[in-house]
């Protein structure tokens, strides 16, 4: 089920709603436990057993490490929950990929290519995988304490809300929401004012102007004049971000309004003036989680500056794998590692000499780029692509007259620089973060409330409505 | 001290106020959400239902199967999206821009908006043009053919009726706005390959002696001269303009076979007391009535009768033209009873409204029988259908004496008060339908008399 659906609007939500505020606080976490499978069954009915079963075996997993005192055994406990987590992530998401590949290399010294039927992939693996390896790993390292109950450990894997496209919540951020949490109405006005926001930011703006992006690069992309190819990615970037912002904004908002604070996703990714800035701004809790648990255990920055950068570049080529089990995936990982590397080799200064505004420019390029890498899954098509970008070939330029993508494309482009400015930055904390006065308050939820029935109205106008980021 | 003391009480108040309002904008979230879920799962309100809207999802239903193979989750959201909660409002939201900022664009499909603020029925439109007729046929000798062929079946149905059941078959093609106000149309490209449905009808029909009568040229003749217009930009329908058509239709009836129909006295039009939507107005399902619509009118109308008078029972065969009769003229006073075949899909029967079937559920020739006159009409396009399958059905059933004797038994026992009383009892008790049992009893009737 996804957030910005009829089903979930009309039916899933009011239920969920009325069961979980009528239901005494005690029995809350039951109510998300069986909405939380309800949700995820209804779209994904093969693997709702497959996600339970391997849930609870982590669960035990990690009661029994932290159960024995013996080092060694309390190794292999972890060992065996991060394998049992990183395993069925490996096999459902990448035994394609590597099938594929090795076929290929045994098909150059004409061997038989290896036959396996080809594996679906779970929605949401990717997400709740990282969060049940942050739960092993941080009871492991003695952070926190495993959880007593079953229902609350899967009431955190499982919570719809961010369960099948994040953000990546580490325990230790919920640990004592799950047990108690606090409701007030501030709360939950602003929860459902977010929510709000996030499904305006897919319905309003990404739906409208993915539906023109898909269209743009079925064409063919060799004669595609130079003017169209910008055009096509900068609605590219813009799409992608309100797509998964908007996802962020709408699961954090229900969060908000069950009680949770979960953590923040985006902060004005295309505002950084450097690659290294957008990593801190861009897929946050997936920076976090990689930091954490890959860029430190490798060393991070306390080693030699060599082997600091090949740190960085394996983290950015693993965070690029994990978003699809595709060859420009990881070349669009790579590339980004890249960046990194040459950031922190001097380029930043230079980045400094040239002042803030064409910074922020300079790395809105290199990201837009990077989104061509990541779009077209084909490589010769993407390279044919940002070939076309740096032709400047305009000769064939024109602006088509599809006036409703233009406008929205300009909208969302206003919306992700307006914080570069103090009067957006002061705007955008008003409306996401304080608290607001009453006459704020009401006049926010009137606004929240003909934006929900607008995106109803704009939602089954148009049947065009993919979550990009379900399938990593 | 006693000062600070109240002060503080009223800044309690009122931030006690604050959270009371937060708390309820809380509860009138989650109502307005059930509200949206209950009115999407059992639509309780019919708030600016949609005119015209056509459905084609059915209700989804949940087996294992379907919710396995991800079939039953498709249907819902096919569903929802034809039945969301605040559908109508919408939808008459993005009519209303279009209509409003795109040069009156209009997406309801059978209407076209012409020149001046003036809408028309899109088929009647292309009829004028001369592009309606090949959407039906592929030639002009092909049209003629259907039309020959229709005609000739009206003439047979007729002289059986005529003959064996003294029951008069008649038509009236209707007068259509685009033939009447051609000046306001869109404008379009001619096609003159084809010709027109109507015209061929009215010919054939004045060739054969059909009894018939055509109204678009009498309303053609007066459209310039009348105080009033006859038809109203946003109204495809005959409206107040109907009643001279109708009073030419009851005298031509008369002439006929000498009925004795009373007369209709038109005594004076007047400004309609309706101020809803019109006909196309509604069709066009706006958020806001249009503005500066020039008003309907009404007749007033007086029914003259003496002691020959016989008011006839009456069956009209046709399309939506029949409304008029049922609001403007004083139908009681004017016939014993009337039938009417909607589009040969729907049935009214009598005078009262709720009594509303399915052609195929009721027994037709019983119908037919039981009148003085059937009337066959249509307005002009509506001509390229025919009778819609009348005429084929009446002559095949008609031509069955069995089937026949059966309807006339039927209508014999229905007539009978007390011998209805007691069918209607029987039927309770052995759990069938008044008209089934009627018929049961009208066989059993028959086989009875023949033995």
């Amino acid at each position: 089920m996804v957030f910005s659906s009829n089903v979930f609007l009309l039916y899933f939500l009011p239920l969920f709603l009325i069961c979980y505020f009528v239901c005494p606080k005690r029995f809350r976490n039951y109510v998300i436990l069986l909405f939380s499978i309800v949700f995820y069954a209804y779209g994904a009915p093969d693997f709702i057993l497959y996600l339970l079963g391997s849930t609870v075996a982590n669960f035990y997993l990690v009661k029994m490490m932290r159960k024995t005192e013996k080092p060694g055994l309390k190794k292999l406990y972890c060992a065996l929950a991060i394998i049992v987590s990183l395993g069925l992530l490996v096999y459902y998401k990448y035994a394609n990929f590597l099938i594929d590949n090795i076929n290929a290399l045994i098909g150059i010294f004409g061997a038989n290519a290896i036959r396996m039927a080809k594996v679906l992939l779970p929605i949401g693996i990717s997400f709740f995988t990282f969060q049940s390896i942050t739960y092993v790993i941080d009871t492991y390292r003695g952070n926190n304490e495993p959880m007593e109950k079953l229902t609350d450990y899967i009431v955190y894997i499982m919570m719809f809300p961010q369960l099948i496209a994040g953000p990546i919540v580490r325990y230790c951020d919920i640990e004592g929401e799950i047990r108690h949490r606090e409701y007030s109405a501030n709360e939950f006005l602003q929860g459902f004012n977010r929510f709000i926001i996030g499904l305006s930011k897919k319905v309003l703006i990404a739906d409208v102007i993915g539906f023109q992006v898909d269209k743009l690069l079925a064409g063919d992309l060799a004669i595609m004049d130079s003017g169209t190819a910008w055009i096509t990615i900068a609605a590219y970037t813009m799409q992608l971000y309100f797509d998964f912002a908007g996802y962020s904004d709408m699961a954090i908002g229900i969060g908000k309004i069950m009680g949770f604070h979960f953590p923040e996703n985006f902060d004005n990714p295309y505002n950084s003036a450097s690659i290294t800035e957008f990593w801190r701004r861009w897929h946050m809790t997936l920076g976090a989680f990689m930091r954490n648990y890959l860029y430190i255990p490798l060393g991070g920055n306390r080693c030699s500056k060599r082997r600091m950068y090949f740190n960085l570049w394996v983290v950015f080529l693993l965070s690029g794998l994990w978003h699809g089990a595709s060859w420009n995936f990881v070349i669009w990982g790579a590339y980004h590692g890249l960046w990194l590397v040459l950031e922190r080799m001097g380029l930043k200064k230079f980045y400094e000499a040239i002042g803030k505004a064409p910074s922020v420019i300079i790395t809105f390029i290199i990201a837009m780029v990077g989104w061509a890498i990541f779009r077209i899954e084909d490589l010769n098509q993407a390279f044919t692509f940002i070939g076309r970008l740096f032709a400047f070939d305009f000769s064939t330029f024109s602006i088509s007259a599809d006036a409703q993508f233009y406008t929205t494309l300009i909208v969302a482009l206003l919306f992700s620089f307006v914080a570069l400015f103090p009067f957006g930055k002061k705007l955008q904390d008003a409306v996401f973060y304080e608290e607001h006065t009453l006459t704020g308050t009401v006049i926010l939820w009137v606004i929240a409330i003909f934006m929900l029935l607008f995106c109803l109205g704009a939602l089954n106008a148009a049947g065009f409505s993919p979550f990009i980021y379900f399938r990593f | 001290m006693h000062c600070q003391k109240n002060l503080n009480f009223a800044i309690r108040s009122i931030q006690k106020m604050k959270e009371l309002i937060k708390k309820s904008l809380c509860i009138v979230t989650v109502m307005l959400l059930s509200a949206l879920f209950l009115q999407t799962t059992w639509h309780f309100s019919d708030y600016m239902k949609l005119k015209n809207d056509s459905k084609s999802c059915e209700k989804p239903k949940l087996t294992f199967k379907n919710y396995c193979d991800g079939i039953f989750q498709k249907q819902v959201d096919d569903y929802l999206r034809e039945n969301y909660a605040t559908r109508a409002i919408v939808i008459r939201a993005r009519n209303q821009y279009d209509y409003t900022f795109k040069n009156k664009k209009t997406c309801a499909p059978f209407l076209l908006p012409g020149k001046d603020n003036w809408m028309y029925y899109r088929p009647g439109v292309l009829d004028y043009y001369g592009l309606e007729a090949p959407v039906h046929f592929k030639s002009d000798q092909e049209l003629r053919d259907f039309v020959d062929n229709q005609v000739d079946m009206l003439n047979e149905l007729r002289g059986i009726l005529k003959n064996e059941y003294g029951i008069e078959l008649l038509s009236f093609i209707g007068p259509d706005k685009p033939f009447i106000y051609p000046e306001h149309l869109p404008e379009m490209e001619r096609d003159t390959t084809m010709g027109n449905a109507a015209d061929y009808f009215a010919q054939r029909f004045a060739e054969t002696g059909f009894p018939n009568i055509d109204m678009k040229p009498w309303y053609q003749a007066i459209a310039d001269t009348s105080r009033r217009l006859l038809f109203m930009p946003m109204d495809s329908h005959w409206q107040y303009a109907s009643v001279w058509g109708y009073d030419s239709l009851f005298r031509f009836m008369n002439s006929l076979n000498d009925f004795g129909i009373p007369q209709m006295k038109i005594n004076g039009i007047k400004e309609s007391k309706f101020k809803g939507r019109q006909d196309d107005e509604a069709t066009l399902n706006l958020l806001f009535k249009v503005p500066n619509r020039t008003p309907l009118y009404t007749a007033d109308i007086s029914v003259i009768s003496d002691s020959t008078s016989r008011k006839p029972r009456v069956l009209f065969v046709g399309d939506s033209f029949i409304f008029a009769y049922e609001w403007l003229i004083p139908k009681k006073e004017m016939t014993s009873y009337y039938e009417s075949w909607f589009y040969y899909d729907n049935v009214y029967k009598g005078f009262d409204k709720k009594r509303k079937y399915k052609i195929q559920d009721i027994n037709r020739l019983r119908s037919i029988l039981d009148v003085d006159f059937i009337v066959v009409y249509s307005v002009g396009y509506q001509w390229y259908l025919g009778t819609r399958g009348f005429v084929e059905d009446a002559l095949e059933s008609i031509k069955d004496p069995y089937q026949v004797k059966v309807a006339q038994t039927m209508n014999r026992i229905e007539k009978d008060r007390s011998w209805m009383k007691m069918i209607t009892d029987k039927a309770k008790d052995k759990g069938f339908t008044v008209e089934k049992m009627l018929e049961l009893d009208a066989k059993w009737i028959i086989e009875h008399e023949n033995k």
